[in-house]
């Protein structure tokens, strides 16, 4: 049995735990897909083609729980996706959609988001140290009181993202492109933002001690911004 | 080509293929992309969704097959109210054939 298939059965069909009969749709599920899976390999396709050929048929798992025995009123509860206080370290959201998603104090350590679209999500009180976030569209997300020790970032979209009191120490944004990305009480000590585009980002109260701007370009809101902090800009282009 | 008036349809499409037998899952699916000469996949939560909805109102029955592959397969049977049901739908979908192709 494939465990990334397994892994991602479970963890779409985690917030609805409540509902009757969805260990026994989880179950079904994994095996047929574990066929189809199968399947695409033996039509020439490796693991990793196979594997998101797979997950990508599953379709809209939303219509699925409304046609089992779920009461209306628990069904609103439960829809948009919510992770909250859950348990999924090592947990694999690669290339999924989560629009508006909960992820309320949960751990999400060592979690993998790449290319992932968490659009509006909400991030409150998890921990996501060594999380992985490369190519993952994080427009309108809310990071509030997230631990990022050691995590990892490339490629995202930070449009609007909001981090609150979050922890970046020593954080590598190299390269990366802000727009209107809201840093709040945040701690930045020690990140790196070398060669990135900031645009319309704010750092209200947020720790940039031995933050490193160099090759940065930025518009002049940023630029003032930092420079109220302290921070050296002199290797800073203003665009 | 709209998918939502094939979709419309999926509960009839799974009622006919378990005429000529119980199937699981994935081989519903498999024989639905295979009759429609490749030209419609059905997504599993849309099978799915149908199928629950099919049990829940008693036209099919389920019940575990042996391991294969290191799971068990679940297996989907008609009952005779969803014989029925097939044949009324496909009546309905001839009358409405009819009817749509004077009409468009």
């Amino acid at each position: 049995m494939n465990e990334k298939i397994k892994n991602h059965v479970h963890n779409i069909l985690a917030p609805y735990q409540d509902v009757e009969n969805v260990q026994d749709l989880e179950e079904e599920l994994s095996q047929n897909l574990q066929e189809k899976f199968t399947d695409y390999k033996k039509d020439g396709h490796n693991e990793e083609q196979a594997y998101y050929m797979t997950i990508n048929s599953i379709g809209d798992i939303t219509e699925l729980i409304q046609s089992m025995n779920v009461e209306t009123k628990e069904l609103k509860q439960t829809v948009p996706m919510d992770f909250s206080k859950t348990e999924l370290t090592k947990s694999d959201f690669r290339s999924v959609s989560v629009y508006k998603g909960k992820f309320n104090a949960s751990n999400l350590n060592e979690s993998d988001f790449s290319y992932a679209d968490l659009t509006d999500s909400m991030f409150k009180s998890s921990n996501l140290t060594k999380a992985i976030f490369h190519h993952v569209n994080l427009t309108g997300v809310q990071f509030k009181w997230a631990n990022f020790k050691q995590a990892s970032f490339k490629d995202c979209i930070y449009d609007n993202t909001y981090f609150k009191q979050c922890n970046l120490t020593d954080i590598v944004f190299d390269e990366e492109i802000f727009k209107g990305t809201i840093f709040e009480g945040t701690s930045l000590k020690k990140a790196s933002f070398r060669n990135a585009t900031l645009l319309n980002v704010q750092f209200r109260g947020s720790d940039l001690k031995k933050s490193d701007f160099e090759g940065a370009k930025m518009d002049k809101l940023t630029y003032n911004f930092l420079k109220s902090a302290k921070i050296d800009l002199s290797k800073v282009t203003i665009i | 080509m709209s998918s939502d008036l094939l979709r419309g349809h999926t509960d009839t499409m799974i009622l006919k293929l378990l005429l000529s037998g119980d199937k699981y899952g994935y081989e519903i699916s498999k024989l639905i992309y295979t009759y429609s000469k490749e030209q419609y996949e059905l997504k599993e939560a849309t099978m799915y969704s149908s199928l629950k909805r099919l049990e829940k109102d008693g036209h099919i029955l389920s019940y575990w097959g042996d391991a294969v592959q290191g799971g068990r397969r679940k297996y989907y049977k008609i009952t005779e109210q969803g014989k029925n049901v097939y044949k009324q739908n496909k009546e309905n979908w001839e009358q409405a054939k009819k009817i749509i192709d004077l009409l468009l």
